[in-house]
C-alpha cells in the first residue's frame, strides 16, 4: 500500500515529527562538500507541473537529484490539459513510463488527489489550485522550529498570515499544520481576499495589518495572486499595498525578534518591500534552503528507502 | 411473449390520491380505471395484482428531467431516460429544452415530439423562453403552445435580464402557459463550482453564494406582482428562497416552487472529498439550508418534488471539480431518496420508536401529492396524470412498497449515465408496478416494455 502526500491532513502528528527529524538529517547531508546520498538510487521521480513554477519544481528536482533518483520533467501549459481525459492520459502515461513517484502541481483544487485515485504510485502535491501545498507548510514549520528553538512544536508562536488568503494553497496548508503544532494564527487581509466562511478554520481574523504588527512573532506574507482574479477583487495593487504592504515603517512597529516569511515568488513593492525582504528579520532565503531538505525528507519517506542508504556517496 | 392483458385487478392496496387515503381495489380496462371500490370480485380474464401492504398512487409526474436527446445521446436518450422514469414510478416527464438543438421553435418542437413517439411513458416537452436560451429574444411561445407546450424555461441558466423576464411573463399570461425559472444570477455565481460556505472555503474551490439564487427569486417575485403572470420556480435550494416563496404565496401571488430530492437529502459536506458526482446546479447547500428546505417542505411551501435528472457520461464527470459538468441523475431513486430521508427525520424525532410507526396518512398524502397531482397541475396535464383513482380516469398508476429498504447498485442504473449520488444512501420505498395509460410497464420491480 503506497502513501501519498496530498494534504497536511494525510499526516499524523507523529509523522510530522518524523518528517521534521528526517529534514534535519538531510540538512546535514546538504551541508556536506558533496551533498548527495544514494538513498533513492534506481528510483525515478517525475515532476508533472500543469501550472508554471520555477522555484518549487527546481527545489523538488534538486531534492530528488541529491537522493540519486532519476528525474523526469514534464511541464505542460494548463490550457492544453484542461480536459479530464487528457489529465488522466498524461498521468497514466507517466506511470507507464516507470516513474516510482509523481510530484504534481495543477491549477485545479483537488486535482492531485484525483490523479492519485487513478494511479498505483505515490504522489506529492506541489500545489493544487487554492487547496494545499503541504511541503511548503512543512518547510515553513521546520524553519520556524529552528528560528524559535521550540523543539518539534510551535507552541505559543503568534503567526499573522497576511494578504490574499482566498486564493492561497500555502495559507490552507500552513493554517492546518501550524495550528496543530500549537501556533496561534491570525489571518490578515481585506474581506474580499479572505474566504467568506471561516467557521472551520482555527484562526482569528483581522482586517488591519497595523493592528497585528506588535503582537506577531511571525509576519507571513502571501503573494497577491492577480493571475487568479477573473474579477477585480481589489481596485489596484497600490490600493492593496497602501494597507497591507509590509514596509520598513510597519516592520519597525513589530518586535525586534519578529521574523518575516514569504513563500515566493515575491512581488516587491506590493505585499512586501525590497528592504523588508532583504532585512535581517527576513527568513525568505532560509525557507528556500530548507525547502530542499524537507523535500528530500518527503521523497525519501514516501519511497520507503532503507536507512542504510544515507551514508555519504563517496 | 407476454400476454397482452387489458384488464387488471389491483387488489387490497392502500389508495392515495387527492381524495385521501383509503382501502379499495381498482379495476383497469382499456387504459382507464373502470371501478374503484373495496371487494371487487375476481374474474378469469383479469390479471390480478396483490397489493396488500402496498400503496397505490396516481402515477408520478416529474417536472424536471434532462433527457439529453437530441444532441447528447451518449449521456441519455428519451428511451433510456423513460425507462429510468418507469422504474422510479413516473408516468409522465417534462423534458427540459436545453438539448441540441434547443427546443426554441415550433419546428424543433415537432421534431422532438416525433422522437418521443413510442416512448414507454408520456413525455411533455418544455420550450425555451428565449431563442437559444441566450436570454435575449423571446421564442414563438404561442405557436409552440398550439403544439402542446405548456411550460417554458431557459433551465440551465436563468433569464438574466429583468426586462426580458417581464416580457416573457406578460406574453405567457396571454396564452395560458407557465414560465419556469432557474434562479441564478450569473455574475454573483461567478463561475463557481460548489456552494460558497465553510466547505468551499476549506477546499479552496470557487463557491456559488446563496445570494445568486435569492436575488433572482426576489426579483422574479416582484415581476409576478407587477404582471400577475404565473411563475414556477425550479429547484429551490436555499432556506431564504423558500421563505420568500412562502411569503409570496401568502401575498396571493400565482407562484409555485419545486424542490429536488438531492437538496433535501444531501448537503455540501458531501464535497469534502472533491467527488464531482456531487457537483450540481444549484449546488448542494449547507446543512442549515437543507433543514430550512425541510421546514418549507413540512409547511407546504413546495408544490412539487422534481428530479432535475441530469445525466452526464463518465468523461464529463471524471475530472477535477472545476471542470466537471453540473448535474446528477435521479429518476430511478427520487421517491425512495425522499422517503428514506423522511424516515430518518421521523426516527430522529422519536428516538424511542425507531421505524415504529412509519408515516401518518397525512404525511403519506403530502408526500404523494408532491409527486403526482400538484406537479401535474403545474405542467397543465392534470386531465391525464395525477388524476384521482376513481372510475373513468386514465389508468396512470404507481404501486410501491412503502417499507422496502434498498440500496442502489451500479448495474441497476438504466440511465446511460451512472452519475447517481445515492450509491451509499439508504433508500426506502420501492416502486413495484407502473401503469402508463393502462399498460403495465413495470411488474414486480422489473421493466416490461
Amino acid at each position: 500500500m503506497h502513501r501519498s502526500l496530498v494534504s497536511i491532513s494525510d499526516l499524523t502528528d507523529e509523522e510530522v515529527t518524523e518528517l521534521i527529524d528526517l529534514s534535519k538529517v538531510f540538512r546535514e547531508v546538504n551541508s556536506r562538500e558533496i551533498p548527495k546520498v544514494p538513498a533513492l538510487r534506481g528510483k525515478t521521480v517525475a515532476t508533472l507541473f500543469f501550472e508554471n513554477s520555477t522555484r518549487t519544481r527546481l527545489s523538488f528536482e534538486l531534492a530528488a537529484t541529491r537522493l540519486s533518483a532519476d528525474v523526469l520533467t514534464f511541464t505542460l501549459g494548463s490550457s492544453s490539459v484542461s480536459k479530464g481525459e487528457s489529465l488522466r492520459d498524461t498521468a497514466e502515461t507517466i506511470e507507464s513510463l516507470g516513474a516510482d513517484l509523481i510530484i504534481m502541481r495543477h491549477s485545479s483544487s483537488g486535482a492531485v488527489g484525483l490523479v492519485g485515485s487513478w494511479l498505483d504510485i505515490p504522489l506529492v502535491n506541489a500545489g493544487d489550485g487554492a487547496h494545499e501545498h503541504p511541503t511548503q507548510a512543512l518547510l515553513d514549520a521546520f524553519t520556524l522550529m529552528d528560528q524559535f528553538e521550540t523543539g518539534p512544536r510551535l507552541d505559543g508562536i503568534n503567526v499573522a498570515i497576511v494578504g490574499d488568503v482566498l486564493h492561497s494553497r500555502v495559507a490552507r496548508s500552513n493554517v492546518q499544520l501550524m495550528s496543530r503544532l500549537g501556533a496561534k494564527i491570525t489571518l490578515v487581509g481585506p474581506p474580499v481576499l479572505l474566504p467568506l466562511d471561516l467557521s472551520l478554520w482555527p484562526v482569528k481574523v483581522s482586517h488591519s495589518l497595523d493592528e497585528v504588527l506588535a503582537g506577531s512573532d511571525v509576519l507571513y506574507l502571501l503573494r497577491i495572486q492577480s493571475e487568479r482574479f477573473s474579477e477585480s477583487l481589489v481596485p489596484s495593487l497600490s490600493e492593496f499595498a497602501k494597507s497591507f504592504s509590509l514596509n520598513m515603517e510597519r516592520l519597525a512597529k513589530a518586535k525586534k525578534e519578529t521574523v518575516v516569511m514569504h513563500p515566493g515568488p515575491m512581488i516587491r513593492g506590493v505585499e512586501i518591500t525590497g528592504e523588508v525582504a532583504d532585512s535581517p528579520q527576513s527568513l525568505v532565503r532560509k525557507q528556500v534552503e530548507n525547502g530542499v531538505s524537507v523535500r528530500m525528507a518527503v521523497l525519501y519517506w514516501l519511497l520507503g528507502a532503507g536507512q542504510e542508504r544515507l551514508e555519504p556517496i563517496w | 411473449m407476454v400476454a397482452d392483458y387489458r384488464k387488471y385487478l389491483i387488489r387490497g392496496g392502500t389508495l392515495v390520491d387527492s381524495i385521501g387515503v383509503r382501502r379499495a381495489d381498482l379495476l383497469i380496462e382499456d387504459g382507464k380505471i373502470i371501478a374503484s371500490e373495496p371487494g371487487i370480485e375476481s374474474q378469469r380474464q383479469y390479471q390480478e395484482i396483490d397489493a396488500r401492504g402496498l400503496v397505490v398512487s396516481s402515477g408520478f409526474v416529474d417536472l424536471h428531467a434532462h433527457l439529453r436527446e437530441p444532441g447528447n445521446e451518449k449521456s441519455e436518450t428519451i428511451r433510456s431516460g423513460s425507462q429510468a422514469g418507469i422504474l422510479g414510478g413516473y408516468t409522465a416527464l417534462v423534458a427540459m429544452p436545453n438539448t441540441t438543438p434547443t427546443i426554441d421553435s415550433p419546428e424543433v418542437v415537432q421534431y422532438v415530439q416525433r422522437l418521443a413517439d413510442g416512448a414507454p411513458l408520456d413525455i411533455f416537452f418544455a420550450g425555451a423562453i428565449t431563442k437559444g436560451r441566450m436570454g435575449e429574444s423571446l421564442t414563438e411561445m404561442s405557436k409552440m403552445a398550439d403544439l402542446g407546450i405548456k411550460l417554458f424555461t431557459d433551465d440551465g441558466t436563468g433569464v438574466q435580464n429583468a426586462q426580458v423576464m417581464r416580457r416573457a411573463l406578460e406574453f405567457s399570461k396571454g396564452i395560458g402557459v407557465t414560465i419556469a425559472q432557474h434562479c441564478e444570477d450569473l455574475e454573483l455565481a461567478n463561475a463557481g463550482s460548489i456552494n460558497e460556505g465553510a466547505v468551499s472555503s476549506i477546499l479552496g474551490v470557487k463557491g456559488i453564494p446563496n445570494a445568486a439564487e435569492d436575488v433572482m427569486v426576489a426579483r422574479d417575485i416582484e415581476l409576478v406582482r407587477l404582471t400577475g403572470a404565473r411563475l414556477h420556480f425550479l429547484h429551490i435550494s436555499t432556506a431564504r428562497s423558500a421563505a420568500m416563496v412562502k411569503m409570496s404565496k401568502s401575498d396571493g401571488l400565482p407562484i409555485t416552487a419545486e424542490v429536488t430530492p438531492h437538496h433535501l437529502v444531501l448537503s455540501d459536506t458531501q464535497l469534502m472529498g472533491f467527488d464531482p458526482v456531487f457537483k450540481v446546479n444549484p449546488p448542494l447547500r449547507s446543512n442549515h439550508d437543507r433543514l430550512g428546505l425541510w421546514d418549507a417542505f413540512d409547511g407546504g411551501v413546495f408544490d412539487a418534488v422534481a428530479t432535475d435528472h441530469a445525466p452526464h457520461h463518465k468523461e464529463s464527470k471524471d475530472t477535477t471539480l472545476d471542470h466537471a459538468a453540473f448535474g446528477l441523475i435521479g429518476l430511478q431513486t427520487s421517491f425512495a431518496a425522499v422517503l428514506g430521508e423522511l424516515h430518518r427525520r421521523l426516527d430522529k424525532q422519536n428516538p424511542e420508536d425507531i421505524d415504529g410507526g412509519g408515516l401518518s396518512d397525512e404525511q403519506l398524502m403530502h408526500l404523494v401529492s408532491l409527486f403526482t397531482w400538484k406537479p401535474a397541475r403545474i405542467a397543465r396535464i392534470e386531465k391525464m396524470h395525477g388524476c384521482q383513482l376513481v372510475a373513468g380516469q386514465p389508468a396512470n398508476i404507481t404501486i410501491f412498497d412503502p417499507k422496502a429498504r434498498w440500496r442502489l447498485v451500479g448495474t441497476d442504473v438504466v440511465s446511460r449515465s451512472k452519475n447517481s449520488p445515492y450509491f451509499d444512501t439508504d433508500l426506502v420505498g420501492k416502486v413495484l408496478y407502473t401503469f402508463v395509460n393502462g399498460e403495465l410497464k413495470l411488474k414486480e420491480g422489473e421493466l416490461c416494455l
